[in-house]
């Protein structure tokens, strides 16, 4: 035990060299791995070759160079650097990006979903509202990574009221504060209420109206919006008096200007009196919308505050304003991960949950833990306890005396749809008291809320532990020396890109020295899960996002890959569960789906013109079969001219293409075959081979 | 190399000899011995399929859901107490029914009694509680709230029990209709990915048009694969060899899917239930798994459900998705092989007050049970509790709901359990060692 210590203090100190060889450290202190047989922890270290492709293809999904293994073969502490390095490149925000919008816990919702926020018909169904929905799920990643590259600590990202939008989402939060609802989902229109009596006009046979003229009070074209799909637009389920009429008028509300800007017709009626006929709402084309594609791609810091006193709420149909701008003005308060439209859309909340699923929610976020009811942190009061679950010793009071006033400073501050101020007395007044895992303090206000999340103890181990489980595929051992100083130093400071490159760098990821999470997990070996996949796939071979998983490239036919990325493992989280649900196995589905995803871009990149979707994709001719097998070799498998196993491969792909072409396939099959071989190899499709 | 190949050529063989009794050993994590020895029962929990599974065995369907739908409301068994809530739409469709369920009358919501007499004639209505009103404890529900050894779930237990039984290809179950990571499987402890239906159409699919010169060379590239698969085994550290293994088993397992059943698949165009449906049998008749789970809506999380309509439509929807699976299954011929569970992570509340929308109710969840090893019976009872309603005690012999059951109310989950897996044969040393807590209620096995 004395030399176990020996060995566990040595890697402690040694926690900025842990880069060194297995061998190295049986050289320093008399650690063998017979030390670690005698407790049944037999040890497997990974070689250079292993680790420095693992890392880098979480971090940037790219193979290692020549150069960078023969770096960390000659020195061991030349990782951290190269860490450096990748973190510098665009694929390296790209994935932190995913990860973020996971750990954020800001996807998983859809459009129809927005109807949780937005009673009682949501944010409509034009062309371009998936554009916006993905907008909300990366507008927080966003923030977290400019604030990452500006030096910020990451516990600032708890709290910001800055974050990038797009004029689009921006326009969407300030729709959301103009269609106000109640805790029963009772509209305030606050935007028809000022414009009692104006009409909104469609028109087409005019010609395009710029949208400074639609919105120019003064101007004889205020509030006529340009659409030209009116004319063309039948009505079958109603009144052929509908079909085609130019202009069409009805009233302003919120809600439908809302859908006009998305190119959308809403339920209006053509003639009077007796000869008046309802035409229902009709979907909104790209041909309609008063959004630039530009306006769903322009990504600006933007501060989001309450208004002073006498000052207007920002207008959500300003395009022009809030292309512009990088402040909005809304009532309702926006600080932190928590209050972003898509965490309210992912989580919403009801009169029965009084928006406890939000808080544990956001617990588990930011501290990854949830009230489970072994909690033993007493709150001394219970302001807010429902009254049901208010008897001491019963089964549901250990979670609800927390649970319940901790909430109520989100009662107090929303209405249960989350984007309008809470009026109703039996909330607004009820004071918040924020229990939960050792911290007992009062809250007046959401932003007391947001301190005190970013301040929580939990907060550096919890952010260390999502990362140990993007990079591993499993939980670091909170009680490994390793990980403790790793979470130590994060803890100094919350550098985001610091905790990176540690915890990459750290044995426990790179299993090239033991640790106490290698003793608790063994070495995990996992599937190459969707996003990183897919990433992996776009990076080495230069393609746009070739799984279809940004809402852009979802808008035609779902391709055959997209389809088998969609029942592929992936990252994903559940309600109340704090640690991810991480399939890691692969099964006859993984393997089937991925022969599959590599037999279809074979297609793309063997004897393969560039497409308009896919302008830069890596193309290969089988009339060069040898130059493309060693990019296989390299690119694909990851194995660098150096590594043992790389000249093997290449013997085997090129017998491979070889004994198919002897079959009778044409050169490009026979390539293609190859390509798919090289696809399938365990470094491809396994992280840690 | 060379070596590598002995090795390889060692693997295979150990796989692929003697009836696939290595890869079967693979997939059902049970000694190559036990599997040549036959049907046997062991003191260290594996077990091999014995007589009475071998009879009895069934692949099973389960829909399960996370948001806790109010299927207890309108089913047999919930009309007996006139202050339970039901939706009342002008259309007549949840009119409240006679029926009979195996010779005794009772009354449900009219899509219910609508139900052909060959589905109603081996459907069981189980009253029994989760003991949980929290979303998130799904997964704890389908472990029986965690009477299970090691915490396995349900399907996930039936699902390794009946593989031997079955010889399917693989022994864990298979999620197609999960809506979130909360309603997906594990099996083993591991997560296992929700495969939608597309997905799954997608995956087995051999590559055709102009990719098919790729299937043609599935025999050649497979070799080469394996070789590289020894390449790396060489340098390999026992966990990564582990994984080659694995890769290894799931490409024969791919290899296993036979390619002239996947039309069944080709009218699949979406991720609708439908199409769940198609998928199961699908994979049934593939031999692929013994349990699937997928997910029938009947009314959702509906807290606020004005004059319960949602509740109306999606219980006249759900009760002939059930039917199209048994219509489905009859056309394949496997009525007597396949029986359809349902099993969610609450019921909701049902009394008076609950005319436009429902809250969770931990102390009422309505399982159903729709095969041939089942008997047409009601299964417990409701009565009063707390403020609502929740389950009776049940008398294990009978199945009937009594206040002096032996199954008290709080083990009435872990005996649902443990009756479905004595349905299939499984035998009592593994049942109870499978479930603690709970009883086999006789009186519904037919």
């Amino acid at each position: 035990m004395r030399v176990l210590a020996a060995c566990l203090l040595f890697q402690h100190r040694m926690r900025l060299h842990w880069r060194i060889a297995a061998s190295c450290l049986v050289a320093a202190v008399g650690c063998s791995p017979a030390h670690y047989d005698s407790i049944n922890v037999p040890f497997d270290p990974d070689a250079p070759e292993v680790y420095v492709a693992k890392v880098k293809n979480i971090l940037v999904g790219l193979p290692p160079t020549d150069a960078e293994v023969a770096a960390v073969k000659a020195d061991p502490t030349a990782l951290p650097g190269l860490i450096d390095n990748w973190m510098a490149t665009p694929q390296y925000q790209q994935k932190m990006m995913v990860f973020f919008e996971l750990a954020f816990q800001q996807t998983q919702i859809t459009p129809t979903d927005f109807v949780d926020i937005s009673p009682p018909n949501g944010i409509g169904n034009g062309d371009q509202i998936p554009l916006v929905v993905q907008n909300s799920e990366e507008s927080f990643a966003r923030t977290v990574l400019a604030n990452n590259s500006a030096g910020s600590p990451l516990s600032s990202s708890f709290t910001t009221k800055t974050v990038m939008l797009t004029p689009a989402l921006a326009a969407l939060y300030a729709y959301l504060d103009t269609h106000q609802a109640d805790d029963n989902g009772k509209v305030t229109d606050v935007f028809g209420k000022a414009n009692p009596k104006l009409d909104i006009t469609l028109e087409a046979s005019g010609g395009p109206i710029p949208i400074s003229e639609s919105l120019d009070p003064s101007g004889s074209n205020y509030m006529h919006f340009y659409n030209p799909t009116i004319t063309t637009q039948n009505y079958p389920q109603a009144d052929a008096a509908c079909d085609g009429v130019d202009p069409i008028s009805f009233n302003a509300s919120a809600q439908n200007l809302w859908n006009v800007m998305y190119g959308e017709i809403p339920a209006h009626t053509v003639g009077t009196g007796s000869d008046a006929t309802q035409c229902p709402i009709r979907g909104g084309s790209i041909a309609g919308t008063q959004f630039a594609a530009s306006d769903f791609t322009t990504w600006n810091m933007v501060t989001i505050r309450q208004p002073n006193a006498g000052e207007a709420i920002t207008n959500f149909y300003d395009l022009p304003t809030l292309r512009a701008t990088n402040e909005l003005v809304l009532d309702a308060p926006r600080p932190g991960f928590f209050s972003t439209p898509a965490f309210q859309t992912n989580w919403p909340t009801n009169s029965s949950n009084q928006m406890r699923v939000t808080l544990n929610q956001a617990l588990i976020v930011a501290t990854g833990t949830a009230v489970d009811g072994l909690d033993a942190t007493t709150p001394g009061s219970t302001p807010g306890l429902d009254s049901e679950h208010a008897a001491p010793g019963s089964a549901c009071f250990g979670c609800h005396q927390l649970l319940d006033p901790t909430r109520s400073i989100l009662t107090k501050t929303y209405t249960f749809f989350y984007n309008s101020p809470q009026t109703d007395p039996a909330f607004d007044t009820q004071p918040g008291l924020f229990a939960f895992q050792g911290v007992v303090q009062q809250m007046q206000t959401i932003d007391d809320f947001a301190k005190i999340l970013a301040s929580h103890p939990l907060v550096p181990q919890a952010w260390a532990e999502k990362l140990c489980y993007y990079a591993n595929s499993a939980p670091c051992d909170p009680s490994d020396p390793v990980f403790q100083q790793i979470v130590a130093d994060f803890a100094n400071g919350f550098s985001w890109n610091m905790l990176v490159r540690e915890l990459l760098s750290s044995p426990i990821t790179t299993n090239a020295a033991h640790t106490k999470t290698y003793d608790t997990n063994g070495e995990v070996i996992a599937v190459t899960r969707r996003d990183h996949l897919c990433a992996a796939l776009n990076n080495r071979l230069d393609l746009n996002d070739i799984c279809q998983l940004e809402a852009a490239d979802q808008t035609g036919k779902q391709s055959t890959i997209a389809q088998i990325v969609s029942g592929m493992p992936s990252d994903g989280y559940g309600r109340g569960a704090p640690i991810p649900v991480l399939p890691n196995q692969p099964t006859l589905f993984y393997r089937g789906g991925l022969e599959n995803v590599c037999a279809n871009i074979s297609e793309m990149v063997i004897d393969a013109k560039p497409t308009t979707q896919q302008p830069n994709v890596k193309i290969w001719s089988s009339s060069q079969p040898t130059a493309a097998i060693a990019d296989f070799v390299s690119q694909i498998m990851a194995l660098t001219s150096a590594d043992p196993r790389a000249a093997q491969a290449s013997s085997l792909l090129t017998g491979h293409f070889q004994a198919a072409e002897q079959a009778g396939a044409t050169p490009t099959d026979a390539l293609r075959s190859t390509f798919v071989a090289a696809c399938l190899s365990p470094t491809f499709i396994g992280i840690g081979m | 190399m060379t070596i590598s190949f002995n090795r390889r050529g060692l693997l295979m063989s150990t796989l692929f000899g003697a009836g696939y009794v290595g890869l079967r050993a693979l997939a059902t994590g049970l000694p190559v011995g036990v599997l040549l020895k036959g049907t046997r029962a062991f003191a260290d929990g594996t077990v091999s399929c014995s007589d009475a599974a071998k009879s009895k065995a069934q692949y099973f369907v389960l829909s399960t859901c996370g948001s806790g739908d109010p299927i207890n409301a309108n089913v047999p068994g919930s009309y007996d107490i006139a202050a339970i809530t039901h939706p009342a739409p002008t259309d007549g469709s949840m009119a409240p029914t006679k029926m009979t369920l195996g010779g005794v009358q009772t009354t449900a919501a009219l899509p219910w009694a609508q139900l052909p007499q060959s589905t109603l004639s081996r459907a069981s209505f189980w009253h029994i509680m989760t003991n949980t009103p929290v979303h998130p404890r799904e997964g704890d529900v389908l472990s029986l709230l965690n009477t299970t050894a090691a915490n396995e779930m349900l399907p996930s237990l039936l699902s390794k029990q009946m593989a031997p039984c079955l010889g399917t290809i693989q022994s864990q179950p298979i999620t197609l209709g999960a809506t979130t990571p909360s309603e997906g499987l594990k099996f083993g402890g591991q997560a296992l990915p929700i495969i939608p239906p597309l997905a799954l159409k997608a995956t087995l699919t051999n590559a055709s048009g102009p990719l098919a010169g790729l299937t043609t060379l599935q025999s050649i590239r497979d070799q080469t694969l394996a070789q590289i698969d020894d390449l790396y085994r060489n340098s390999a550290t026992k966990a990564q060899s582990a994984y080659l293994d694995s890769l290894i088993l799931s490409q024969q397992q791919v290899r296993g899917i036979n390619q002239s059943l996947l039309d069944s698949l080709s009218s699949i165009t979406d991720n609708s239930v439908a199409s769940q449906i198609t998928a199961a049998v699908a994979l049934i008749q593939m031999n692929v798994t013994p349990v699937i789970a997928i997910h029938i809506p009947f009314g959702g999380d509906n807290h606020n459900d004005t004059a319960l309509a949602n509740e109306a439509a999606q219980t006249v929807t759900g009760v002939a998705s059930i039917q199209t699976l048994m219509t489905a299954l009859q056309t394949a011929g496997l009525q007597d092989q396949v029986s359809f569970l349902s099993l969610n992570v609450f019921g909701r509340t049902l009394g008076p007050t609950n005319t436009d929308g429902r809250q969770h109710n931990p102390n009422h969840q309505v399982s159903i049970a729709i095969g041939k090893p089942f008997k047409s019976m009601i299964v417990g009872a409701l009565t009063p509790v707390a403020n609502d309603y929740g389950c009776m005690p049940i008398d294990s012999s009978s199945g009937m709901g009594t206040t002096s059951g032996d199954i008290a109310t709080t083990d009435t989950l872990a005996s649902f359990g443990k009756t479905v897996m004595a349905a299939v044969g499984i035998d009592d040393t593994t049942i109870s060692s499978s479930i603690d807590g709970g009883k086999v209620v006789t009186g519904v096995l037919a």
